[in-house]
């Protein structure tokens, strides 16, 4: 019986082709972590990199003005009882949706009050390569604190941290997950010249009182 | 018209088909009329004859081309496959530059996975054990005074979360700090990957890691400063000992669950 | 309207040779002359959409096979969906062609010779 060679259709081809993709895709999705189809993967991701615990979202907002690959920047807001997170997000066409800033808040020192920041360029006004960024600030936590109602963050910026601001975020505006009480709040800055400092959060209670301060570092 | 013009007629008419698929029809299409001339030489005709009746029992190479034609749709699917293809190989690139790159991590963690060990990368006792937490720069260690003088081999495993925590040495020695003053120091080394094969480490977790003293009096930072892989930590740690301690104290308590784990000392170590 | 049914009946053809044994294209124009007494010479190329036809659907698989004499050729072979599906276009021949005699048989002009 001499050798047979067996003719596979057309079909059959392009069907072997595609399961080959899709199972390199997951191969490399796997081993390198890339690839991803969807930006909650990355938040899958961070999950593992803090090693406390599954992180559940508490808000997720596409933001198309970031400076990110295709103008896709998400930002989920996430957490558990041991840490409160800020993960950025955005897509790339040859690597997927990926890791695009990050800021992690452990919260286990038992303060009422955790604040942290991150920032991005902001891909708007259009400007030219040498021209100055403005730069969108993310400032997140959570409020331990039922009598807290109101927070004051105090924000350095310019080349000597000169330039003091400052912004407000109300109870009205946070967001609950499970137990916990969460933030969210950004900000735009004008050509910070680089440099931008979460220098304090206070935190007010309802009768203007000054409840707690955390210093930040962004 | 010959045999050859005939196959190139009924290809002409093929709009939508592949290369290997044009091929295989020319061959088959060549290889039957070459059975119908064989045969019919063997009956006798001369070669001009057997190849015009050839030629007129195949039939009209228009319609025949227009027929097969027909039987050749999706062509979408056909392009649809070739992306498929072509994502496959790219895929496949960083695969084979990491098996045969020369700074390959695969094969580091791989070996870290097997058979932790740093040797090759020693850096007993030389930096200078730091209490900041984290050090604040690699250029602010002290270069190591002398060798160890004890060396303990260990295979402390601690499942933390879903990561394995692998202590495999201790090394007792004599360092200096940065004033110059001469102290006794324990140096552990070990690694961490997360369970599941090319699964991400708690880099977090287990990268910044605290060692205290048996008297508790001392504490210092130990963790993987580098942080190079997603895949496995190369952690380490130097702290200040106490002639005749017996053991060193590995924990960690700023995200999930605080633990801490008791690393035994070698034995010798001189008062 | 003809034209399909001479596409058709010559899937039932073919795919009742293979249901004997695989064939290669110019066997199997060699093997229906003979079975059929030289009724059945149909134009050679057009077999070959028939045959492509029916991989396509997947009545048939095909392979390559190394003849003793170095040729290389393009075997078919009946899928276990084509033996069903030649079943169900054979009934279906029986049947038609059972209705064609039955009205030729009642046709006066004919005499049952």
């Amino acid at each position: 019986m001499s050798k047979q060679t067996k003719l596979p259709t057309r079909r059959k081809i392009v069907r072997n082709r595609i399961i080959a993709a899709l199972v390199m895709l997951f191969l490399t999705n796997w081993v390198y972590r890339t690839g991803h189809l969807f930006p909650t993967q990355v938040v899958g991701d961070w999950e593992e990199r803090i090693g406390a615990g599954k992180l559940e979202t508490v808000k997720w907002k596409f933001d198309p003005e970031i400076d990110a690959s295709l103008l896709s920047g998400q930002i989920f807001l996430v957490g558990n009882p041991y840490v409160t997170a800020l993960v950025g997000a955005d897509f790339d066409l040859t690597q997927g949706w990926r890791s695009n800033g990050w800021e992690l808040l452990p919260t286990r020192d038992g303060q009422t009050l955790y604040a942290g920041a991150e920032h991005y360029h902001s891909a708007f006004p259009r400007r030219e390569p040498g021209e100055p960024w403005n730069e969108i600030l993310y400032l997140f936590g959570r409020v331990d604190d039922p009598d807290i109602q109101r927070l004051e963050f105090e924000i350095r910026s310019g080349s000597d941290l000169a330039n003091v601001s400052y912004l407000t975020s109300i109870r009205d505006d946070w967001m609950t997950e499970g137990e916990y009480t969460y933030f969210l709040a950004r900000w735009e800055i004008e050509d910070p010249q680089g440099r931008m400092d979460l220098q304090q959060t206070t935190a007010y209670d309802a009768a203007g009182n000054v409840v707690a301060t955390v210093p930040g570092d962004t | 018209m010959d045999r050859r013009e005939y196959t190139a007629q009924v290809l002409s008419c093929l709009r939508r088909v592949t290369w290997d698929e044009r091929e295989a029809i020319r061959a088959e299409l060549d290889g039957h009329m070459e059975d119908h001339f064989e045969s019919l030489r063997e009956l006798g005709y001369d070669e001009r004859e057997a190849e015009e009746r050839t030629l007129a029992a195949m039939g009209d190479p228009a319609e025949v081309g227009r027929e097969l034609n027909q039987q050749y749709t999706g062509w979408g699917w056909v392009i649809f496959g070739r992306i498929a293809k072509l994502a496959t190989i790219l895929m496949l690139l960083p695969l084979f530059l990491q098996v045969f790159g020369s700074t390959s991590s695969l094969a580091e963690y791989l070996k870290y996975r097997i058979d932790p060990d740093f040797s090759g990368r020693t850096l007993f006792l030389e930096y200078a054990a730091s209490s900041t937490f984290p050090p604040e720069s690699v250029q602010d260690k002290v270069p190591l005074l002398s060798g160890a003088e004890a060396v303990l081999p260990l295979d402390i495993r601690l499942q933390v979360g879903n990561d394995e925590l692998r202590v495999f040495r201790v090394s007792v020695g004599e360092t200096e700090d940065d004033t110059g003053r001469r102290f006794l120091a324990a140096e552990v080394l070990a690694v961490a990957y997360d369970r599941i094969p090319f699964g991400v480490v708690a880099s977090r977790r287990l990268g910044e890691m605290t060692l205290t003293s048996q008297n508790r009096q001392c504490t210092a930072w130990c963790g993987d400063f580098f942080n190079a892989s997603d895949w496995y930590l190369e952690i380490e740690g130097t702290v200040e000992i106490r002639p005749g301690d017996t053991y060193v104290t590995l924990s960690q308590d700023l995200y999930g669950e605080p633990f801490s784990l008791q690393i035994p000392l070698p034995e010798e170590v001189a008062p | 309207m003809a034209r399909k049914q001479t596409m058709d009946h010559t899937q039932l053809l073919v795919l009742s040779l293979l249901a004997g044994e695989d064939m290669y294209g110019y066997q199997m124009i060699v093997e229906l002359a003979r079975r059929s007494d030289h009724t059945f010479e149909m134009k050679e190329g057009t077999l070959y959409p028939v045959l492509h036809g029916l991989e396509r659907s997947g009545a048939v698989e095909a392979y390559e096979q190394e003849a003793p004499t170095g040729r290389v050729r393009k075997y078919y072979h009946l899928t276990r969906r084509g033996a069903a599906f030649l079943k169900e276009e054979a009934r279906a021949w029986q049947t038609y062609s059972g209705a064609v005699n039955a009205v030729l048989r009642a046709c006066p002009a004919l005499d049952p010779a």
